[in-house]
Protein backbone atom coordinates (compact mmCIF):
# COMPACT_ATOMS: atom_id res chain seq x y z
CA UNK A 1 0.00 0.00 0.00
CA UNK A 2 1.49 3.25 -0.89
CA UNK A 3 1.03 6.15 1.97
CA UNK A 4 -0.17 9.36 0.58
CA UNK A 5 1.28 12.43 1.65
CA UNK A 6 -0.12 15.33 3.05
CA UNK A 7 1.76 18.42 2.29
CA UNK A 8 0.37 19.91 5.65
CA UNK A 9 1.56 17.09 7.78
CA UNK A 10 5.39 17.30 5.87
CA UNK A 11 6.99 18.80 8.86
CA UNK A 12 5.22 16.54 11.64
CA UNK A 13 6.19 13.70 9.32
CA UNK A 14 10.06 14.73 8.85
CA UNK A 15 10.49 15.00 12.66
CA UNK A 16 8.52 11.82 13.68
CA UNK A 17 10.77 9.64 11.17
CA UNK A 18 13.47 10.24 12.97
CA UNK A 19 11.69 7.88 16.33
CA UNK A 20 8.82 6.39 14.58
CA UNK A 21 10.54 3.10 13.41
CA UNK A 22 8.88 0.89 16.38
CA UNK A 23 11.70 0.24 18.63
CA UNK A 24 10.91 3.00 20.71
CA UNK A 25 7.23 0.50 20.81
CA UNK A 26 9.21 -3.03 21.94
CA UNK A 27 11.55 -1.10 23.91
CA UNK A 28 8.47 0.13 26.09
CA UNK A 29 6.47 -3.72 25.58
CA UNK A 30 9.89 -5.53 26.94
CA UNK A 31 9.41 -3.32 29.88
CA UNK A 32 6.23 -3.47 30.61
CA UNK A 33 6.91 -7.24 30.40
CA UNK A 34 9.86 -7.31 32.06
CA UNK A 35 8.21 -5.30 34.63
CA UNK A 36 5.22 -7.93 34.99
CA UNK A 37 7.52 -10.64 35.13
CA UNK A 38 9.50 -9.10 38.23
CA UNK A 39 6.15 -8.80 40.06
CA UNK A 40 5.01 -12.49 39.35
CA UNK A 41 8.29 -13.90 40.10
CA UNK A 42 8.21 -11.88 43.42
CA UNK A 43 4.75 -13.10 44.16
CA UNK A 44 6.18 -16.57 43.14
CA UNK A 45 8.47 -15.94 46.25
CA UNK A 46 11.78 -15.96 43.90
CA UNK A 47 12.98 -12.91 45.57
CA UNK A 48 12.25 -9.11 45.88
CA UNK A 49 10.78 -7.87 42.57
CA UNK A 50 12.80 -4.82 42.54
CA UNK A 51 16.04 -6.66 42.21
CA UNK A 52 14.57 -9.43 39.34
CA UNK A 53 13.64 -5.96 37.67
CA UNK A 54 17.24 -5.44 37.01
CA UNK A 55 17.64 -8.95 35.42
CA UNK A 56 14.01 -8.35 33.36
CA UNK A 57 14.26 -4.80 32.11
CA UNK A 58 18.17 -4.95 31.14
CA UNK A 59 16.71 -7.40 28.13
CA UNK A 60 14.79 -4.57 26.84
CA UNK A 61 17.29 -2.42 26.48
CA UNK A 62 19.87 -5.06 24.53
CA UNK A 63 17.19 -5.74 21.83
CA UNK A 64 16.74 -1.89 21.79
CA UNK A 65 20.29 -0.91 20.97
CA UNK A 66 20.54 -4.03 19.12
CA UNK A 67 17.93 -2.81 16.89
CA UNK A 68 18.86 0.78 16.36
CA UNK A 69 22.29 0.22 15.45
CA UNK A 70 22.26 -2.75 13.34
CA UNK A 71 18.85 -2.24 11.96
CA UNK A 72 17.04 0.79 11.71
CA UNK A 73 20.39 3.30 11.86
CA UNK A 74 21.57 2.07 9.17
CA UNK A 75 18.70 2.28 7.41
CA UNK A 76 16.76 5.75 8.32
CA UNK A 77 19.42 7.74 6.10
CA UNK A 78 20.65 11.27 7.14
CA UNK A 79 19.03 14.78 7.85
CA UNK A 80 20.45 18.09 9.01
CA UNK A 81 17.65 20.10 10.78
CA UNK A 82 17.48 23.52 10.38
CA UNK A 83 19.34 25.95 12.61
CA UNK A 84 16.08 27.19 14.48
CA UNK A 85 15.00 23.94 15.56
CA UNK A 86 18.52 22.82 16.27
CA UNK A 87 18.12 25.71 19.03
CA UNK A 88 14.94 25.11 20.36
CA UNK A 89 15.15 21.27 20.77
CA UNK A 90 18.55 21.96 22.84
CA UNK A 91 15.92 24.52 24.59
CA UNK A 92 13.74 21.24 25.14
CA UNK A 93 16.63 18.91 26.40
CA UNK A 94 17.96 21.78 28.40
CA UNK A 95 14.32 22.31 30.26
CA UNK A 96 13.87 18.40 30.39
CA UNK A 97 17.86 17.79 31.97
CA UNK A 98 16.48 20.30 35.03
CA UNK A 99 12.83 18.77 35.53
CA UNK A 100 14.58 15.18 35.83
CA UNK A 101 17.22 16.19 38.05
CA UNK A 102 14.56 17.85 40.19
CA UNK A 103 12.49 14.57 39.75
CA UNK A 104 15.77 12.88 40.81
CA UNK A 105 16.62 15.24 44.08
CA UNK A 106 12.84 14.93 45.40
CA UNK A 107 13.10 11.47 45.15
CA UNK A 108 16.11 10.83 47.00
CA UNK A 109 14.60 13.95 49.08
CA UNK A 110 11.62 11.55 50.10
CA UNK A 111 13.30 8.67 49.80
CA UNK A 112 15.13 9.14 52.78
CA UNK A 113 12.39 10.12 55.16
CA UNK A 114 10.66 7.75 57.71
CA UNK A 115 7.54 6.14 55.47
CA UNK A 116 4.46 6.78 56.92
CA UNK A 117 2.37 4.11 55.40
CA UNK A 118 -1.04 5.14 56.06
CA UNK A 119 -0.64 7.94 53.81
CA UNK A 120 0.55 5.48 51.02
CA UNK A 121 -2.87 3.51 50.54
CA UNK A 122 -3.14 1.66 47.43
CA UNK A 123 -4.79 4.85 46.02
CA UNK A 124 -2.55 6.97 46.16
CA UNK A 125 -0.11 4.72 44.79
CA UNK A 126 -2.17 4.20 42.07
CA UNK A 127 -3.01 7.78 41.18
CA UNK A 128 0.67 8.44 41.33
CA UNK A 129 1.14 5.80 38.98
CA UNK A 130 -1.81 6.54 36.55
CA UNK A 131 -0.75 10.17 36.10
CA UNK A 132 3.07 9.67 35.86
CA UNK A 133 2.26 7.35 33.14
CA UNK A 134 -0.03 9.63 31.35
CA UNK A 135 2.29 12.55 31.58
CA UNK A 136 5.21 10.98 30.49
CA UNK A 137 3.87 9.08 27.76
CA UNK A 138 2.01 12.27 26.69
CA UNK A 139 5.86 14.37 27.37
CA UNK A 140 7.29 11.79 24.49
CA UNK A 141 4.21 11.82 21.95
CA UNK A 142 4.09 15.61 21.90
CA UNK A 143 7.69 16.21 21.77
CA UNK A 144 8.19 13.04 19.05
CA UNK A 145 5.21 14.20 17.15
CA UNK A 146 4.08 10.33 17.91
CA UNK A 147 0.60 10.51 18.67
CA UNK A 148 0.16 6.57 19.73
CA UNK A 149 2.41 7.49 22.29
CA UNK A 150 -0.57 9.08 24.33
CA UNK A 151 -2.55 5.63 23.88
CA UNK A 152 0.33 3.49 25.35
CA UNK A 153 -0.01 6.48 28.13
CA UNK A 154 -3.73 5.16 28.71
CA UNK A 155 -2.32 1.20 28.36
CA UNK A 156 0.38 1.46 30.74
CA UNK A 157 -2.02 3.33 33.09
CA UNK A 158 -4.07 0.54 33.42
CA UNK A 159 -2.12 -2.99 34.84
CA UNK A 160 -0.68 -1.50 37.77
CA UNK A 161 -4.11 -0.21 39.42
CA UNK A 162 -5.40 -3.33 38.49
CA UNK A 163 -2.96 -5.24 40.14
CA UNK A 164 -4.00 -3.62 43.40
CA UNK A 165 -7.34 -3.63 43.45
CA UNK A 166 -7.68 -7.27 41.91
CA UNK A 167 -5.09 -9.21 43.68
CA UNK A 168 -7.09 -9.79 46.74
CA UNK A 169 -9.90 -11.26 45.00
CA UNK A 170 -7.89 -12.96 41.22
CA UNK A 171 -4.63 -13.14 43.16
CA UNK A 172 -3.14 -15.58 40.52
CA UNK A 173 -4.48 -13.47 37.23
CA UNK A 174 -3.58 -9.78 39.12
CA UNK A 175 -0.18 -9.27 37.13
CA UNK A 176 -1.80 -10.70 33.92
CA UNK A 177 -2.85 -7.14 32.53
CA UNK A 178 0.85 -6.30 32.31
CA UNK A 179 1.36 -9.39 30.09
CA UNK A 180 -1.71 -8.32 27.81
CA UNK A 181 -0.73 -4.33 28.01
CA UNK A 182 2.90 -5.63 26.98
CA UNK A 183 1.97 -7.84 24.08
CA UNK A 184 -0.85 -5.21 22.80
CA UNK A 185 2.45 -2.50 22.67
CA UNK A 186 5.07 -5.30 21.83
CA UNK A 187 3.04 -6.61 18.42
CA UNK A 188 1.89 -2.99 17.23
CA UNK A 189 6.10 -1.76 17.49
CA UNK A 190 7.02 -5.28 15.30
CA UNK A 191 4.28 -4.25 12.97
CA UNK A 192 5.79 -0.55 12.84
CA UNK A 193 9.41 -1.96 12.55
CA UNK A 194 8.57 -4.44 9.53
CA UNK A 195 6.94 -1.82 7.96
CA UNK A 196 9.82 0.45 8.15
CA UNK A 197 12.36 -2.38 7.38
CA UNK A 198 9.92 -2.69 4.31
CA UNK A 199 10.30 0.59 2.79
CA UNK A 200 13.59 1.31 3.92
CA UNK A 201 16.44 0.25 1.73
CA UNK A 202 19.85 -0.24 3.39
CA UNK A 203 22.23 1.79 0.76
CA UNK A 204 22.62 5.00 -1.00
CA UNK A 205 21.93 3.90 -4.78
CA UNK A 206 21.46 7.63 -6.19
CA UNK B 1 6.85 39.13 2.55
CA UNK B 2 3.56 41.03 2.02
CA UNK B 3 0.06 39.61 2.38
CA UNK B 4 -1.87 39.85 -0.66
CA UNK B 5 -5.58 40.36 -0.81
CA UNK B 6 -7.22 38.20 -3.30
CA UNK B 7 -6.31 36.73 -6.90
CA UNK B 8 -7.56 39.68 -8.42
CA UNK B 9 -5.09 42.13 -6.43
CA UNK B 10 -2.50 39.58 -8.14
CA UNK B 11 -3.65 38.76 -10.97
CA UNK B 12 -2.08 35.27 -11.50
CA UNK B 13 -2.46 33.81 -15.14
CA UNK B 14 -2.99 29.93 -14.67
CA UNK B 15 -0.30 29.52 -17.62
CA UNK B 16 2.68 31.60 -14.98
CA UNK B 17 2.05 28.65 -12.27
CA UNK B 18 5.70 26.99 -11.78
CA UNK B 19 5.39 24.01 -13.61
CA UNK B 20 8.64 22.75 -11.83
CA UNK B 21 6.93 22.50 -8.83
CA UNK B 22 3.57 21.98 -9.75
CA UNK B 23 4.27 18.07 -10.52
CA UNK B 24 3.13 15.94 -7.01
CA UNK B 25 6.25 14.14 -6.59
CA UNK B 26 8.47 17.38 -7.40
CA UNK B 27 6.43 18.89 -4.96
CA UNK B 28 6.60 16.72 -2.25
CA UNK B 29 10.63 16.99 -2.78
CA UNK B 30 10.46 20.90 -2.26
CA UNK B 31 7.97 20.93 0.48
CA UNK B 32 10.38 17.73 2.77
CA UNK B 33 13.79 19.85 1.52
CA UNK B 34 11.66 23.12 2.27
CA UNK B 35 11.80 22.27 6.11
CA UNK B 36 15.14 21.09 6.56
CA UNK B 37 19.00 21.91 5.97
CA UNK B 38 19.77 18.97 4.28
CA UNK B 39 18.19 15.76 3.47
CA UNK B 40 20.17 12.50 1.75
CA UNK B 41 18.46 10.29 -0.55
CA UNK B 42 17.15 7.24 1.77
CA UNK B 43 15.68 9.85 3.71
CA UNK B 44 13.65 11.85 1.19
CA UNK B 45 13.15 8.01 -0.41
CA UNK B 46 11.00 7.41 2.61
CA UNK B 47 9.29 10.42 3.07
CA UNK B 48 8.47 10.88 -0.34
CA UNK B 49 7.48 7.08 -1.07
CA UNK B 50 8.91 7.48 -4.27
CA UNK B 51 10.84 4.88 -6.99
CA UNK B 52 15.22 5.34 -6.58
CA UNK B 53 14.34 5.89 -10.91
CA UNK B 54 11.85 8.85 -9.87
CA UNK B 55 13.64 10.35 -7.20
CA UNK B 56 16.33 10.24 -9.94
CA UNK B 57 14.48 12.19 -12.56
CA UNK B 58 12.76 14.73 -10.37
CA UNK B 59 15.39 15.18 -8.88
CA UNK B 60 17.65 16.10 -11.75
CA UNK B 61 14.57 18.65 -12.92
CA UNK B 62 14.61 20.06 -10.02
CA UNK B 63 18.56 20.77 -10.05
CA UNK B 64 18.18 21.81 -13.69
CA UNK B 65 16.26 24.48 -12.81
CA UNK B 66 18.33 25.53 -9.71
CA UNK B 67 16.21 24.67 -6.69
CA UNK B 68 18.15 22.33 -5.46
CA UNK B 69 21.68 21.01 -5.09
CA UNK B 70 23.11 18.05 -4.33
CA UNK B 71 25.96 16.68 -2.56
CA UNK B 72 27.99 14.01 -2.59
CA UNK B 73 29.25 13.42 1.26
CA UNK B 74 30.87 11.14 3.00
CA UNK B 75 29.13 10.58 6.77
CA UNK B 76 30.60 7.92 9.46
CA UNK B 77 32.82 6.43 5.79
CA UNK B 78 29.63 6.08 3.66
CA UNK B 79 28.32 7.75 0.83
CA UNK B 80 25.63 10.01 0.94
CA UNK B 81 23.49 12.18 -1.47
CA UNK B 82 22.97 15.02 0.31
CA UNK B 83 20.04 17.11 -1.28
CA UNK B 84 19.81 20.63 0.03
CA UNK B 85 16.69 23.36 -1.24
CA UNK B 86 18.65 26.09 -2.35
CA UNK B 87 17.63 30.08 -1.87
CA UNK B 88 16.30 30.25 -5.64
CA UNK B 89 14.39 26.67 -4.69
CA UNK B 90 12.68 28.49 -1.65
CA UNK B 91 11.65 31.51 -2.92
CA UNK B 92 10.02 29.75 -5.83
CA UNK B 93 8.28 27.35 -3.48
CA UNK B 94 7.35 30.71 -1.24
CA UNK B 95 6.00 32.07 -4.18
CA UNK B 96 4.27 28.96 -5.44
CA UNK B 97 1.94 28.29 -2.65
CA UNK B 98 1.19 31.67 -2.05
CA UNK B 99 -0.09 32.24 -5.87
CA UNK B 100 -2.25 28.81 -5.42
CA UNK B 101 -3.36 29.97 -2.11
CA UNK B 102 -4.89 33.14 -4.29
CA UNK B 103 -5.44 31.70 -7.39
CA UNK B 104 -8.57 29.35 -5.80
CA UNK B 105 -9.40 32.26 -3.01
CA UNK B 106 -12.45 33.49 -4.62
CA UNK B 107 -12.69 30.77 -6.75
CA UNK B 108 -16.79 29.39 -6.64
Amino acid sequence: MVEKTNLAEIEKKIYSALFNDGTLDILGGLWIFGLGLSILLADLGFGISEEIMLYTIIPAFVVYFVLIFLVTNPRKGVIKLQEKVKRSKTKFLFIQMIWLTAVLIAGLYFSLQPVDLSVWNDISVSLIWITSSIILCSIAAYTLKIDRFYIYGLLIAIPFPFRIFTKKIFFDISTGMFFIIALIILVWGIIILIRFIKSTPKTDTL
Amino acid sequence: MKKLKSNKAMNIPIEEIDKVIHEPARMKIMANLYFVESMDAIFLLRQTNLTWGNLATHTKKLEAAGYIEVKKEFIKRKPHTMFILTKKGRDAFEAYTKRMKHLFEDFI
